[in-house]
């Protein structure tokens, strides 16, 4: 065990250092971050009126959408959430650009404002405002150009200013505006640059790079992303990370956050626009970054609730059932770091298989189910640290299939544990009777 | 006295942290036990848990390992 982790903290970590802290994916992760309470706030609101204030609600389904409540809550409650909605996920995008040269700028020593300032420029020089056909691409629909342009528009800023292109101003002028003016240069570069590719499209290609976008690769990675198999892949890969001690999260949300966190984003909208069907080009993804919540992270990633309460059920190793007892609260939280580091699950090869194989199980039940129509799509965004089942109900507005199939997944991973768990008690029982035996054998001190 | 968890780089973090000053902590190794590290410290443990955490985040592989440090 003691050569294979050298063998991982001198081969693997390295390459995962260089991955997890690419400087373009590390500003992708950060910017998605950074527009957490946006995304929240929006989240939320949307949340609330579906669950209460609209004729489509979860309530108005229970108590009618003519519901003087209901009647009432509409015309007078959920315009200020449509608000709320329309100010922050509708225009997820503009944030988005800005967030991602700022965050670029940052971390290069750049001047931040500026290079955010350009990018959410960029993202308008290409066309984001689109046209009555086409529609406008400030929502999530935008989002994989605007995160392009960004990128490269941080890069010519910086390449420019690197050169020392700017326009110098003396000391006596105001830090703001000598900034400003130095950002001149670098700036008419940079949206130049994304000019001269929008009228490329407009006039070979008559249309945008937003509409080119959606039709060809949106749709490629729209097939790549909702196949079964990429679900169940980075299921499994997501615990093997941290399995072996490293930042499952961290390494992958670079590369997921952009396709899967757009995918929730669009849900949201289209859900509140009126789309049902699931499935399928321009209906509701099947699977969204929410799926992982509401199916898979039960208790944590590995889900690893199913593990304490087949801990509680059936071992008989103390420390195990104490270190159970503790982790239940936060588990049903789903922060589960007492567990994984206590047991501990990390580099254990008791816990390997079941931590790894229960993941991807469980998402091929919550990808099937969702699939089938039993449980409802993700069309809300919940925080993640909603409890298991509540969090599928809420999350999927109020379908009792899909807080079934979370129940059903709980059992699921229960049962993937049990057997190991039994195994942890014969190796327990085996090494007590090793140490009973050494303490026998041990000379009496005269 | 506080405690990592590191299942991963232990080596690397026993050197970012012992015998060092960080945000006015000085760090002292003691004894490793399996993935557990131990470390005294000439600070409250409470805030030495949190110099430690922040000194192995901003740390080269900080993004990527999987860690955790607790009073011990």
């Amino acid at each position: 065990m003691n050569n294979f982790i050298n063998w991982l903290d001198r081969k693997l970590v390295p390459i995962a250092a260089k991955f997890g802290n690419q400087r373009h994916l590390v500003a992708i992760r950060d910017a998605f971050a950074s527009l957490m309470p946006i995304v929240l706030v929006g989240a939320m609101a949307v949340l609330l009126n579906n669950v209460f204030f609209v004729p489509w609600s979860l309530v108005a389904g229970y108590i009618g959408a003519e519901h003087p409540f209901i009647v009432w809550a509409n015309a007078n409650l959920a315009p200020f959430f449509d608000a709320l909605s329309a100010g922050t996920l509708s225009l997820v995008s503009i944030y988005l650009a800005f967030a991602v040269g700022y965050q670029r700028a940052q971390a290069e020593g750049h001047d931040p404002l500026a290079t955010g300032i350009l990018s959410t420029a960029s993202a308008f020089v290409l066309g984001i405002m689109g046209n009555a056909d086409t529609g406008s691409f400030y929502d999530a629909k935008g989002m994989f150009i605007v995160l392009i342009a960004a990128l490269v528009t941080s890069e010519i800023f910086f390449k420019v200013t690197e050169k020392n292109w700017v326009i110098k101003l003396p000391d006596s002028v105001p830090p703001a505006v000598g900034k400003s003016f130095s950002a001149v240069i670098p700036g008419a570069f940079s949206l130049g640059f994304w000019a001269i590719v929008a009228y490329l499209f407009t006039h070979f290609g008559n249309t945008t790079v937003y509409v080119w976008f959606q039709n060809t690769i949106a749709n490629a990675l729209l097939v790549l992303s909702q196949g079964v198999v990429s679900v169940m892949l980075i299921s499994a890969l997501i615990p093997l990370f941290w399995f072996f001690g490293l930042h499952g999260a961290n390494l992958l949300d670079g590369v997921l956050q952009p396709i899967y966190g757009q995918l929730a984003l669009n849900n949201i909208e289209m859900f509140q626009q009126g789309v049902r069907a699931v499935g399928g080009e321009g209906n509701l993804s099947v699977w969204v970054r929410g799926s992982w919540d509401a199916y898979v992270f039960l208790g944590g990633s590995g889900a690893t609730l199913g593990l304490l309460i087949a801990i509680l059920m059936f071992s008989k190793v103390q420390q195990d059932k104490e270190i159970a007892k503790l982790g239940i609260p936060t588990g049903a939280f789903m922060i589960n770091e007492p567990v994984i580091f206590g047991l501990p699950i990390v580099l254990n090869p008791t816990f390997f298989i079941p931590f790894v194989i229960n993941q991807p199980v469980l998402a091929l039940v919550g990808y099937t189910a969702t699939s089938i129509g039993f449980a409802g799509p993700i069309v809300n965004q919940v925080p993640w640290t909603t409890p298991p089942i509540l969090s599928a109900f809420l999350a999927t507005n109020g379908s009792v299939g899909a807080a079934i199939t979370a129940l059903i997944n709980l059992v699921i991973c229960v049962l993937i544990y049990a057997p190991f768990v039994i195994m942890a008690n014969r190796a327990e029982a085996q090494r007590l009777k090793e140490e009973a035996i050494d303490t026998n054998n041990q000379p009496a001190n005269v | 006295m506080i405690v990592v968890f590191a299942p991963l780089q232990r080596e690397f973090i026993k050197e970012l942290l012992h015998q060092k000053l960080h945000d006015e902590v000085t760090f002292h190794f003691e004894k490793q036990e399996n993935m557990k590290l131990y470390f005294s410290c000439d600070s409250q443990s409470s805030n030495a848990v949190k110099v430690a955490k922040k000194v192995i985040k901003d740390s080269k592989y900080g993004s990527v390992l999987h860690f955790m440090v607790e009073e011990a």
